[in-house]
């Protein structure tokens, strides 16, 4: 579904961002975006929206370049960005203006949305607080049904009883047909959802997996003092968190802060992820 | 040297179905929910909740039928029990046991108190 | 979908233009416009000449039209309105046909309601102050409309347009800026190159230029080589900001 061949990329007079980065999406998906501050998470969801140049290489979604900005490409897609904003007038307004351009846009999606966040629909945006309008947005995006979502930071600003509307949301959305990449430092919020990885790290990705791939491969252990063969650990209330290699035995859940952790301090555990096992 | 593991979430998944089949939340010859209507209940990703029901399908716990969806097969409620009590003395037993040896327990003392707790239980 | 241009989808990118985009905006620009002038119209012009009146209308009108056009892409300046925009599902085309549209059909029609009001505000404060025998309507285009005066307007606009393209930020001050040191800079290039060669004869040179291309000219019509030279810079303006808007990012990158 979504290629990314050969992106080299870089803003002007900084160091490079990607060089010759290379990876694929499927269908179906919900990719979680990691990555330390600075590393190119927001920039890489701009790239694979078109709304950046690469500098090389290109972005393609289902065949096409998504720098083009093709009509057809662009209605099969939605960005949620992290800074967004919406014009003041009546959330039906927005809706009329908006959703013709989404083919598979469905109103009774959106009232669906807009009841498992308990938004009335009979609102003014410009009344709304910042959260309630991200709401808003979250509610449209989904109710696009397009087969892309990019969101950056979705969960920013959302209060605790939220979140869990937005996993729910969610939840409603996927199919298989649909992908989601959402890009996030609150990967707690999304944790359960995720079931695949990509961690960017300075210039270079260091982690591009399924979840399922992963714990195939690693296990997280909770123990009294690190074992000798552990990737990376660290303190707990009862001794330590390690990830180790897989025994014999059923999987372990992946903690996935835990895991960025891990992969952005030990090039030894994504050397091992990415060979599958030594 | 105590090493606890988190289960991955799709075996707790499948541990709680399992559950409710036993409490008798699902009963069998009848519908469970739906992989997706499952994965939004709980917020979890509709692969894992997959990949449990595929489990319990092998497992025997679970039947799909074409077009209507998963059923809770006869039986499952004894399968449930047989496996639970294998996955027991596997991984239950032997740390109970080990704690004992260490704590210099003889097997009388043991098969005391386990009589014991089966009368009070009774009663 | 695969189509460059389809009306329907460019009539939705106006429709949302107007409804969620500039629209308020531009109305209440609009309002504050007739209603300035209005008021200008009674306090300047007082019970007497209309010339005075149609020529400060006219270069009030001009001015707001020029900055209406140098902001036509403001959304530039605002990063959450740019990804929005860019993202919208409508053909480079269409978008850009819009604003097309938008500046130069939509704003002028604007100007109407406008008028309409600073006139009916102006006759009511002349009617107010000095009774009915001083009411009249002030046509500011009627001395100036011709199809040369429309040429030249869009061309002059025509600059304006691509300056919203090319620069980021207060376009309209740049383009502005830019212009004039464009005419400063080939007035000084021709007069000294025709200095450098010609400062001694620059009687006989001029003398020779004129014979020759008023040879040249005998059988050609100036005013359709002006007018036509003036197109074709307006046409390409227009063209190289369409390219220009093509290339735009979320991150002004240059």
């Amino acid at each position: 579904m979504i290629e990314v061949k050969d992106l080299s990329f870089s803003y002007k007079g900084r160091k490079r961002i990607f060089s010759d980065f290379s990876m694929q999406l499927g269908g179906g998906i919900v990719c979680g975006l990691l990555g330390r501050n600075g590393t190119g998470k927001s920039t890489l969801l701009n790239l694979i929206a078109g709304l950046l140049t690469p500098s090389a290489g290109c972005v393609e979604c289902n065949g096409v370049n998504t720098r083009l900005r093709r009509c057809d490409v662009l209605s099969g897609m939605f960005f949620v960005s992290e800074e967004f904003s919406l014009p003041e007038v009546k959330l039906s307004a927005f809706v009329d203006c908006n959703a013709p351009f989404y083919p598979k846009f469905s109103r009774d999606d959106m009232k669906s949305y807009l009841d498992a966040f308990e938004l009335d629909s009979n609102v003014s945006l410009a009344g709304l607080s910042m959260g309630q309008r991200k709401k808003v947005l979250l509610s449209f995006a989904f109710a696009t049904n397009v087969g892309l979502l990019l969101m950056d930071e979705p969960t920013n600003g959302l209060d605790i009883p939220c979140k869990g509307q937005f996993r729910r949301a969610l939840s409603m959305y996927m199919s298989d047909e649909r992908s989601v990449i959402i890009s996030t430092h609150q990967v707690m919020d999304v944790d359960n959802l995720l079931d695949h990885v990509l961690v960017l790290g300075n210039n270079a990705v260091l982690l591009n997996e399924t979840l399922a791939r992963i714990s195939s491969l690693v296990s997280v252990v909770s123990c009294g003092q690190v074992p000798g063969d552990a990737f990376y650990s660290q303190p707990s209330p009862v001794g330590y968190y390690a990830v180790v290699p897989r025994k014999d035995d059923s999987e372990t859940d992946i903690n996935i802060e835990l895991l960025f952790n891990a992969v952005i301090s030990s090039p030894a555990l994504t050397e091992y992820i990415k060979k599958g096992g030594k | 040297m105590d090493f606890k593991e988190n289960k991955a979430i799709y075996l707790q998944i499948a541990d709680r179905i399992c559950e409710e089949i036993l409490t008798g939340v699902f009963r069998e010859e009848e519908r469970v929910p739906s992989v997706r209507e499952y994965a939004v209940k709980v917020e979890v990703n509709v692969n894992t909740v997959m990949r449990s029901y595929d489990k319990l399908q092998g497992d025997g716990v679970i039947y799909n039928r074409r077009g209507i969806g998963y059923f809770v097969a006869g039986g499952a409620v004894l399968r449930i029990k047989e496996m639970k009590k294998q996955t027991f003395m596997k991984e239950d037993m032997p740390v109970f046991f080990r704690q004992a040896s260490l704590l210099g327990m003889t097997a009388e003392e043991l098969q005391g108190e386990y009589e014991n707790y089966l009368k009070n239980e009774e009663q | 979908m695969r189509e460059v241009f389809s009306f329907r989808r460019f009539g939705l990118v106006l429709y949302r233009e107007l409804m969620t985009g500039s629209g308020k905006k531009m109305l209440h620009a609009i309002l504050a416009l007739g209603c300035t002038l209005g008021v200008l119209g009674v306090i300047i012009g007082a019970k007497n000449s209309y010339a005075g009146i149609n020529s400060m209308y006219l270069m009030c009108y001009t001015v707001f039209i020029v900055f209406a056009v140098g902001s036509v892409n403001g959304v530039r300046a605002d990063r959450r309105k740019m990804t929005s925009w860019l993202m919208l599902p409508a053909t480079d085309l269409e978008k850009y046909v819009s604003m097309l549209v938008y500046c130069f059909i939509v704003l002028p029609l604007s100007l109407l309601p406008a008028w309409l009001l600073s006139e009916g505000i102006r006759n009511l404060g002349r009617l107010a102050f000095w009774g009915t025998g001083h009411m009249g309507v002030a046509f500011p285009l009627y001395h100036v409309f011709s199809m040369e005066t429309v040429f030249s307007f869009l061309f002059m606009l025509s600059f304006f347009f691509l300056g919203a393209f090319v620069f980021r930020r207060n376009a309209v001050f740049k383009t502005a800026l830019a212009g004039t040191l464009l005419v400063i800079l080939l007035t000084a290039v021709f007069g000294l190159s025709v200095w450098l060669f010609h400062s001694d004869d620059y009687v006989e040179f001029s003398y020779k230029v004129n014979v020759l291309f008023g040879r040249f000219m005998e059988h050609v019509d100036f005013r359709w080589i002006n007018g036509g030279a003036t197109m074709l810079i307006t046409v390409v303006n227009f063209v190289l900001a369409y390219f220009r808007f093509k290339e735009s990012e979320v991150i002004h990158r240059y």
